[in-house]
């Protein structure tokens, strides 16, 4: 099986390819030169393989010469680069500020956005109380003699009975006729909220705000010690000057 | 000092906020990336910006640098990586790379004077359609051509920096030489 013609380098029985490749890159122990030199001798196909090996790297010279003339690039970290491996992120938002830190323009329109969003959602807040104070304000009079049921809601409630299972979050998109019957569905809900605490008012000892807020008629003797007392003092005085 | 210490110490000290030691690790291999690169791609600037990121890549990922590798291997895995994902973005077959003439054409000059123009233009040619030929070549081919060639590493260099045995390394070169000669055959081309 040795030295067959027409076989190929790595065929069983010619020197090993791994051999051939140490010696033509000149990484062949000393001691082994003579050998492969004396088998390539011996053998054509591996002789002729070897030749075209070498030929072939030979064609790589113009490139590697080409390569050799090229300067290494300069390699820059800066130190936003060299900043993160310092910071080691320790949270999801310490990830989020270390990613957009490298992106300042989007972490500027990420704030803009937030806050646009916050805004909105103040904007439709407010917008839904003030449409809850309008509605419950134009209905009191209406609804205060017989608590909420005017002839109108009653009609109205009547033409749409659908309309009950509207969601309060829509109150804006809704029918002008729709509003009557919110209000007039939402009246005895907050009467029956505030009629609790009035009632607790009462049995609580402390003196509630609005009774306080109504309480500066001079004659008034309420018992307590507070600051309409001395301004009614303060006049009785200056009366008596 | 730094220059005495070896690779994974360099990178211990860079852990720990030394700039100077991964600055030392950048100047021991900058050329070898750049070379692998320059390989891979076979284009100058794209092999420029590719050494860059990689670099830059290595310094972020300091800390999951683990010692059961060498940091030659793990500098070469992310350069290649680095490279892989610069040609799949760019998009393009590797031969575009070649075949272009901006300005590449002018570094086939660099052939000595005592030669003829007509040995000259057909040297560039083989060197053109060799380059040409690397590039088509699988990855784990390609890369240890460039090793040996470009980057000039020894086959125990390049055992340790694959993570191979020698003989696999020796085998795969083979391989590749192999492949390689094919493919120039196949493109008429009279290398051998």
């Amino acid at each position: 099986m040795t030295n067959l013609p027409n076989k190929s380098i790595e065929k069983a029985g010619c020197r090993s390819a791994e051999d051939v490749l140490s010696y033509l890159y000149g990484e062949l122990p000393a001691n082994e030169i003579g050998r492969i030199k004396s088998h390539l001798a011996a053998c054509g196909d591996c002789a002729s393989e070897a030749d075209a090996f070498s030929a072939l790297r030979g064609s790589f010279a113009d490139w590697k010469r080409e390569f050799a003339l090229m300067p290494t690039p300069p390699i820059r970290i800066d130190e936003r680069q060299t900043a993160l491996p310092v910071a080691p992120t320790t949270s999801v938002f310490d990830a989020i500020r270390a990613y957009l830190a490298g992106f300042p323009s989007l972490a500027a329109a990420s704030a803009a956005a937030l806050l646009l969003v916050g805004f909105g959602a103040f904007y439709l807040l407010t917008l839904n109380q003030n449409d809850d104070l309008a509605e419950t304000s134009q209905n009191r009079p209406k609804a205060s003699p017989t608590t909420g049921s005017t002839p109108a809601a009653k009609s109205e409630s009547v033409d749409t009975p659908a309309n009950s299972s509207i969601p309060a979050g829509k109150n804006s998109e809704a029918p002008a006729d729709v509003k009557p019957v919110k209000a007039a569905e939402r009246q005895p809900k907050s009467v029956a909220d505030k009629s609790p605490r009035t009632n607790n008012r009462n049995t609580n000892v402390s003196r509630p705000k609005n009774d306080r807020a109504q309480a500066p008629t001079l004659g008034e003797d309420s018992g307590d010690e507070d600051d309409t007392l001395r301004l009614a003092d303060l006049f009785d005085e200056i009366g008596s000057e | 000092m730094l220059q005495s210490l070896t690779d994974e110490q360099l990178v211990e000290l860079a852990v720990s906020k030394d700039s100077d030691a991964f600055g030392e690790i950048v100047k021991r291999w900058e050329r070898k990336m750049f070379a692998l690169c320059y390989g891979m791609l076979g284009r100058e600037d794209e092999a420029r910006d590719a050494v860059q990121e990689s670099f830059i890549s290595a310094y972020r990922n300091l800390r999951n640098f683990r010692g059961d590798a060498k940091v030659s291997s793990w500098l070469h895995r992310i350069a290649v990586n680095q490279c892989l994902t610069k040609k799949r973005r760019t998009k393009t077959r590797s031969e575009t790379y070649i075949d272009d003439d901006d300005g590449s054409e002018n570094v086939y000059f660099v052939a000595p004077v005592e030669k003829s123009p007509s040995r000259s233009i057909e040297q560039n040619e083989r060197t053109r359609l060799v380059r040409q030929a690397v590039q088509t070549l699988p990855v784990d081919l390609k890369e240890v051509i460039i090793m040996k060639e470009f980057q000039e590493m020894t086959f125990q260099q390049m055992s340790e920096v694959l993570d191979l045995p020698l003989s696999t390394v020796k085998s795969r070169l083979y391989t590749a030489l192999k492949q390689l000669r094919m493919k120039l055959e196949k493109m008429a081309l009279e290398v051998v």
